[in-house]
């Protein structure tokens, strides 16, 4: 005898108490996490809203640099305006700036919890008890994870789901208010995200099948109406297709080469092995077959392959890889099961579902599959969110169709279905709230990390090459975007080299002219990597790794700090002198590591125009290029640095005469500093000069010359 | 709808984005005249903003390009700028190699070290007489710089074409 489907019954004391436990939740697993500092794609947004507070009808109207491309405008970004509508209104009530994150995070509270109580009253038509998959996607690290961050994601699900409830409910009751609220709830949800348009084709097929009313079509055209209206719009005022823009990138990125779509593939089975329910009660409940033989060649499998796909992880990532594949590949086979059994033509009331609201499920699940695998351009574990809510409903409904089975066996198993339930919740919350914990300290580093900027730059220009957390902090003191035109970027200037936070590429041209400043690295409490560049962790992208997190002990982020060489930088526009015609040149030279150095033969002068408005220290090494030293009988040179007034008056001088022919030291580098006052009437000059007493053959050397504020 | 609109119009892009082939790509590094290292060709190369797929000549090298197909008064137009900003300079020779003739139609001293204008995509356009001539050849040298200083002595060529009639 097979379990039978009872829908419940809600009651009014039942359902308020449950969402009062589903507030209760994620308030108190977001609690902690209030403060994280903006993260990931939080800072895209935020500058986001910055143009719609400019140009509110037209919010993507504002140049932006990103990723070292420029574009006029961002009117061909993957999303559609809600959330940036959104962030503009806080940024308008509440305000930025250090520590008013807390605030953000609190308004977006909202989403986590409105997605938990929709999950709760869509899982009331498929399980009995509805609490538990709510519950579960309150703590589901995933939801977990996101929920911290400003980006679309939490929110476009959450409207997903409210939607859904609502048209589940308007459909079976013919209630116009449902219908209306999730019309509604449609429309916002494709202002958040252009992927809530397959809510019109998953609803769509919910109609029919249900044979709903007229008014229900009218509720899912609107939004369709709306978002086709809002593009057209932007079209006509971009004068071109945004959309257009938006596929031109995805395709850039080669969504559809077999390797992308193989990564695709692994990290979809990964972050769902991984990322929704803890993967011992996923595997428990779903790898169950053949008297454990069906896991056993499931792990076989995945170890195959990940000796073939991914040989050079070590053995945990490995073993994190082989359990994310198997747990995932096990979600997958049990909702084609499910598949094969919902469109089967015979009825197939008898296992868990009624037939349209498998097929209902199913098609919610692969629906998002196919877009997960063909139209995105990379693997993220918030890709997978919108699959979230019908895996939940999957396992636990088999487990209540367990306990009846058990109810109805004559021992009872080691492991019961109650615990099963409450074991994956509380392992599932547990094992969250350390990834959460972990993506909290990632988040933390950019702050700090442009603190110490602040202190090092003080006030100079500087460029970043990097995104995420790190450009909006570093933005936040100062630095700038690289602008796509690097000869924009002058001698003296800072540039900041993430390793982590999407570095992107210095054009070549504009990296021969840097040199190392400093370099800082950030060490988190947590062993515990969302994000890394020495394990294949990659949470946020498959670009990093193909696993979900990884374990590691080194620093996360290491922020490489470099310097345009004034002096290099600057020749072409600096006044020459050369007895022998020979003008100085760029080049490097060897001080114990490659140095940047302008060349000159003796008999040279260079005067610089100085312009700089503060007050700085030069330091730099002088000396004769080692391959061409001088030979004993060479004349002694005289090296002299001078800063000059508008006036032509000396401020500040240096000189040293070096004998390379008769004292060896003379042949080494010669350190030099030299303090030069702020430019304030805009004449002022610095003067570099090398003059031999006699016959010289050397090649003289201006190395590593650095410039810091005093 | 709207999903499949995009859709399509990603798949239909998909052809137009396959990089196609150029002049450059006949070029080949002439016996003797440089290492394979030295030559790279379809590698990206922004000057002031301005990216291109470019062929890169790493001095000392010497190159050369078939002319086969080409007949009449043509052009060879291209777009070259030095790699890096620092060095003594690069040297870039143009010939038209016809059987053992060898006659330079350009020469061109790059030096984006010490001079401004040269920090940018320079635009070249050189004539070619290919009348009663079958068998030539363009041949790209790029030497160093006064100094004799080869460090950071690459130069990048890219929109490497030949304008004018072409035969059969």
């Amino acid at each position: 005898m097979k379990p039978t489907i009872r829908t419940p019954t809600l009651r009014r004391f039942q359902v308020q108490r449950d969402l009062a436990v589903l507030v209760l939740v994620v308030a108190g697993c977001a609690a902690p996490f209030l403060s994280q500092p903006f993260h990931m794609d939080d800072n895209f947004y935020m500058d986001m809203a910055h143009g719609a507070r400019a140009h509110p009808l037209y919010p993507y109207d504002a140049a932006y640099d990103f990723g070292g491309y420029h574009a006029s405008d961002t009117g061909s970004h993957s999303h559609p305006p809600l959330e940036t509508y959104l962030l503009a209104a806080v940024q308008h009530f509440f305000g930025e700036g250090e520590g008013c994150e807390w605030t953000y995070h609190s308004i977006f509270l909202f989403f986590p919890v409105l997605g938990a109580w929709s999950l709760y009253f869509i899982a009331a038509r498929f399980v009995e008890r509805p609490l538990w998959p709510s519950l579960a996607f309150a703590v589901c690290p995933v939801v977990l994870v996101m929920g911290h961050t400003l980006m679309t994601d939490i929110p476009a699900v959450s409207l997903w789901l409210a939607a859904i409830a609502c048209f589940l409910y308007a459909t079976d009751a013919g209630s116009r208010r449902f219908y209306a609220a999730s019309a509604g709830l449609q429309v916002a949800a494709v202002l958040f995200s252009y992927q809530a348009v397959a809510l019109a084709l998953l609803l769509g097929y919910y109609q029919i099948r249900k044979r709903g009313r007229a008014i229900g079509w009218i509720a899912l055209l609107l939004p369709l109406v709306v978002l086709s209206a809002w593009l057209t719009m932007s079209s006509l005022h971009y004068h071109r297709l945004v959309l257009a823009g938006t596929a031109g990138y995805v395709q850039s990125l080669g969504f559809l080469s077999p390797a992308v779509i193989g990564t695709k593939m692994l990290a979809f089975l990964e972050y769902q092995g991984w990322l929704i329910v803890f993967p011992f009660f996923l595997l428990y409940l779903f790898a169950r077959g053949l008297k454990g033989r069906l896991f056993a060649l499931a792990a076989l499998g995945a170890l195959y392959l990940a000796e073939a796909v991914v040989p050079d992880y070590r053995p945990l990532d490995k073993a994190i890889f082989v359990i994310g594949l198997i747990g995932g590949a096990f979600v997958v086979a049990h909702m084609g099961m499910l598949a094969g059994r919902a469109f089967r033509k015979r009825n197939m009331e008898s296992c868990e579902f009624e037939n349209v609201m498998a097929q209902f499920l199913v098609l919610w699940y692969f629906g998002d599959a196919v877009y997960c695998l063909f139209v995105l351009p990379a693997g993220s574990a918030r890709y997978v969110l919108p699959l979230v809510a019908p895996v939940l409903i999957l396992f636990f409904r088999r487990l209540e169709v367990m306990e009846i089975s058990e109810y109805r066996a004559e021992r009872a198993p080691l492991m019961n279905s109650a615990m099963v339930a409450s074991g994956s919740l509380v392992l599932t919350l547990a094992w969250g709230l350390f990834l959460a914990q972990a993506d909290f300290e990632f988040a933390r580093i950019y702050p700090r990390a442009a603190s110490a900027f602040e202190r090092i730059s003080a006030g100079l220009d500087a460029y970043l090459t990097g995104e995420w957390g790190f450009r909006y902090y570093f933005s936040r003191v100062g630095a700038k975007p690289l602008p796509a035109d690097e000869s924009a970027v002058h001698g003296g200037t800072f540039i900041v080299i993430p390793k982590l936070a999407m570095p992107y590429g210095m054009p070549a041209d504009l990296q021969s002219m840097t040199m190392p400043f400093a370099r800082l690295t950030f060490d988190v409490r947590t062993p515990f990597r969302t994000m890394d560049v020495s394990t294949p962790a990659g949470f946020y992208s498959t670009g990093w790794g193909l696993i979900p997190f990884s374990l590691s002990t080194r620093s996360l982020e290491t922020l490489e700090i470099r310097q345009v060489n004034f002096m290099v930088e600057r020749l072409p526009w600096a006044r020459i002198e050369c007895a022998g015609g020979v003008m100085p040149w760029p080049g490097l030279v060897f001080t114990g590591d490659r140095a940047l150095a302008v060349l000159a033969l003796p008999g040279t002068r260079i005067t610089y125009p100085w312009t700089t408005r503060v007050p700085m220290r030069l330091d730099l090494a002088i000396g004769l290029v080692p391959d061409r030293s001088a030979t004993p009988t060479d004349a002694a040179l005289d090296f002299m640095i001078q800063a000059r007034d508008a006036r032509g008056h000396v401020v500040e001088e240096f000189s040293r005469t070096l004998n390379p022919g008769s004292n060896p030291k003379d042949r080494e580098w010669q350190p030099v500093r030299i303090l030069l006052p702020a430019a304030s009437s805009g004449g002022e000059t610095l003067l570099f000069e090398v003059q031999a007493r006699g016959k010289s053959t050397a090649t003289c050397a201006f190395a590593q010359s650095i410039l810091t504020p005093q | 709808m709207i999903c499949v609109l995009g859709y399509l119009l990603l798949v239909i892009g998909c052809d137009s984005a396959r990089s196609s082939r150029t002049f450059a790509d006949r070029f080949a590094v002439v016996a003797g005249g440089g290492t394979h290292d030295s030559f790279q060709q379809h590698t990206p190369v922004v000057r002031n903003g301005r990216q291109e797929d470019a062929t890169i000549l790493v001095a000392p090298i010497t190159v050369r390009a078939n002319l086969a197909g080409y007949h009449g008064a043509l052009r060879l137009s291209l777009l070259a700028t030095p790699v890096f900003n620092i060095g003594d300079g690069i040297q870039m020779d143009v010939f038209l190699v016809n059987g053992s003739n060898r006659n330079r139609i350009c020469s061109r001293y790059f030096d984006a070290g010490r001079n401004a204008a040269d920090r940018q995509w320079i635009a070249m356009d050189v004539p070619l007489d290919l009348w009663n001539r079958q068998d030539s050849q363009v041949e790209v040298q790029v030497s160093g710089g006064p100094q004799g200083d080869l460090v950071a002595d690459w130069l990048a060529l890219a929109e490497v074409r030949i304008d004018g009639r072409r035969s059969g």
